[in-house]
């Protein structure tokens, strides 16, 4: 089943023999895409993040969704040494991604960022149930959000059906329960609309995550004729403009897949001993088209060709 | 008569200046016999842990069980500390890595952009088809 969901094309899948389970999966995830939305979206101006952005400081008591993808990108950030950071949202709207991407005009207005204020400046108390961030910080939840909604939705439907679950939103696809005998099998490639057409790989996913970050989707032209995209350095306030054109990764959760993709295209070259380090499967394309798999990334039935090891700087 | 009365209040005297001595000597030994007792049992307790005389009669009487439930809650032993969630860990690895998959044949033509609020119904997928359905990760 497929339909629209935080700006991409959400699918849910499941491994039923009997048949029948496909709707109330549906409708589990549709809930928890649902609850998600209301929380975390900055696009919506009756939203709890919207409401927290436009609290100039102020503490603002939060829902359990919100606290928990505002603590899952603070995690991220404190994982990824601040390579994801939550507050990039000015830079993105600096940039000129203030609205849903369908909408943006064309070409894109964008303004200088004088600084990304850091994941730093931002409070949680989960025991009282408040964020608070420094005056005039914008959060930007995607990154991590949309992955960790499809942790939430999958195992919200497994428990729904009691059967092997698949949920993926824009690409960044969870796994729980029982796969199929042969794993779920899954074309990786640049976008996740293009189709099992596009030049990628074929392989099989049997639990956890599943992420793919790209540079090569949600781009635009700016005014000055310049090319944005949505993935920005938090070093600089600019987009991401590095050695890795897509990035794939495989985790334990869909959430630590997502975190480790996105950091790994704003580390660029040092995202190969990264990544190694972790121990997390991972696909690197460059931006020269050629493909790099790290820890057990299965090698066979790749489209790009594989680049020499040593041709990537340290 | 005088000097015997001099003597005599010497001698008395010297007496209780030697009793005023043993009384010194006597707290003296008692504060070190304290003390000793107090060394002796910090350094037992340091060296043997864990023995107790409730744990001795608990041992004895329900055997190998109580003295292994003893020796893991209780008598003195600090507790270990909660082990940390896989969240404080670090991001985690999957527990199966991705595997190689052939490539379907014929591939199924995919629409590339669904259009919203018209569901596309994907078949649900038996655990003997392999995977079934294309599903794509790719940059959103």
């Amino acid at each position: 089943m497929r339909f629209e969901a935080f700006g991409t094309v959400a699918l849910v899948a499941v491994a039923d023999p009997r048949g029948g389970a496909l709707g109330a999966a549906v409708a589990s995830v549709r809930k928890v895409v649902s609850d998600f939305d209301c929380a975390c979206s900055r696009f919506r101006s009756d939203s709890e993040l919207s409401l927290l952005n436009d609290s100039s400081g102020a503490p603002v008591r939060v829902g359990p969704v919100l606290m928990d993808a505002v603590s899952a990108a603070l995690r991220a950030a404190r994982l990824t040494d601040g390579d994801v950071d939550p507050t990039v949202g000015e830079a993105l709207i600096a940039l000129g991604y203030d609205r849903d991407f369908e909408s943006l005009p064309v070409p894109v207005i964008s303004r200088p960022v004088a600084s990304i204020p850091g994941w730093r400046t931002v409070r949680v108390d989960p025991s009282g149930g408040t964020v608070r961030t420094a005056p005039g910080v914008i959060l930007d939840l995607g990154a991590t959000a949309k992955a960790l909604a499809a942790d939430r939705a999958a195992a919200a439907a497994r428990d729904s059906v009691g059967c092997g679950v698949l949920v993926s939103f824009g690409g960044d696809l969870a796994v729980v329960g029982d796969a199929p005998c042969d794993g779920w099998r899954v074309r990786v490639t640049d976008d996740h609309r293009a189709g099992v057409e596009a030049q990628g790989q074929w392989i099989s996913v049997r639990s956890g995550g599943l992420a793919t970050s790209s540079v090569s989707v949600r781009r635009w032209l700016t005014a000055s004729g310049a090319s944005a995209n949505h993935l920005v350095d938090p070093s600089t306030g600019g987009s991401v403009d590095g050695v890795w054109r897509t990035v794939s990764v495989a985790a334990a959760s869909c959430l630590d897949a997502n975190i480790a993709s996105t950091a790994a295209i704003v580390r660029g070259a040092r995202a190969v001993e990264w990544l190694s380090g972790l121990g997390l499967p991972s696909r690197l394309v460059g931006v020269d088209g050629t493909v790099r798999h790290l820890c057990a990334w299965p090698a066979s039935g790749e489209d790009l060709p594989v680049g020499d090891d040593s041709a990537v700087v340290s | 008569m005088g000097h015997i009365g001099s003597s005599k209040s010497n001698a008395a005297l010297a007496r209780d200046a030697a009793l005023a001595r043993v009384l010194r000597a006597r707290r003296w030994l008692i504060a070190a016999a304290a003390a000793l007792t107090a060394g002796i049992a910090a350094l037992v307790s340091a060296v043997a842990p864990g023995h107790s005389l409730a744990a001795k009669s608990q041992t004895s009487a329900d055997g190998a069980t109580a003295s292994a439930s003893t020796s893991s809650t209780g008598s003195g032993i600090p507790r270990m500390p909660t082990p940390a969630s896989p969240g404080d860990l670090g991001l985690q690895g999957p527990s199966q890595a991705p595997s190689p998959s052939p490539s379907p044949s014929p591939a199924p033509s995919q629409a590339p952009s669904p259009a919203p609020e018209q569901p596309q119904s994907v078949p649900s997928q038996p655990p003997s088809s392999g995977g079934g359905g294309p599903v794509v990760s790719g940059g959103s």
